[in-house]
């Protein structure tokens, strides 16, 4: 976690800012989450542990560390905007319950290779990819 | 497509795409980089693209051993799919 709070020290400077305490634990408790979390989430988790930091200071540090390439946006079509980690994250697809909103990461070398093959068929050349199955989850199916 | 626009404001169209959008009847697909694509619901429920970052276009990807795949995928994780997106983001021909 270190490595990726350093980068993300580097990018505030890069970017003319001052360092703040209060930013420094809306990363922490970002880069701590294993769940695909939005702003408000996020808002959550940091309100639990420290009060007095602001909805619009987890918004905006959470656009930071989006800019800074440590995280990304997910699209689960429901209209809301999640947040992943993005560094040492190796190929994964997502599966999202669209009964109970549920989703979680599956994470297959195959992923990997049929991107490889399908870019070489086009002459392209790939840098990351996304595979979203939407459906129903085990427990909805009961 | 170009006709509809000339013929309608943008707005209208707009409108229109939310009003399918939450009667369930279309979807939309983020192809990321401010590209966003509606689809109609009925019949193709795959969306698999490549998609370029530098100039935004997109190509389809029509592959029966990936949609093997999600399918094999989806069984295993006890899932019944009922749409998957995948998307291949990377420079085009044109761009390298």
């Amino acid at each position: 976690m270190q490595k990726q709070l350093n980068i993300f020290e580097r990018h505030v400077e890069e970017r003319g800012l001052k360092h703040s305490s209060r930013r420094d634990v809306v990363v922490k408790a970002f880069l701590q989450t294993r769940k695909h979390v939005s702003a408000e989430d996020l808002y959550k988790i940091v309100k639990r542990n420290q009060q007095g930091i602001g909805f619009t200071t987890v918004y905006r540090t959470l656009k930071l560390i989006v800019s800074s390439g440590l995280a990304e946006k997910v699209d689960f079509d429901d209209g809301v905007k999640r947040f992943e980690r993005k560094v040492g994250r190796e190929y994964h697809a997502h599966f999202i319950c669209t009964q109970c909103g549920h989703n979680f990461e599956v994470f297959d070398e195959n992923i990997k290779k049929l991107s490889a093959r399908l870019s070489q068929n086009s002459d392209f050349a790939p840098q990351k990819h996304r595979l979203e199955i939407f459906g129903v989850c085990k427990k909805c199916q009961l | 497509m170009m006709k509809i626009q000339e013929l309608m404001p943008k707005e209208n169209i707009r409108k229109t795409i939310k009003f399918v959008r939450e009667d369930g009847r279309g979807t939309q697909i983020d192809l990321g980089f401010h590209v966003r694509q509606f689809k109609c619901k009925n019949g193709c429920e795959h969306h698999n693209h490549l998609v370029c970052v530098v100039c935004g276009t997109y190509l389809y990807i029509d592959d029966m051993k990936l949609e093997e795949y999600q399918d094999q995928l989806a069984r295993e994780m006890d899932f019944k799919p009922s749409r998957q997106y995948f998307r291949i983001y990377g420079y085009c021909k044109e761009c390298q």
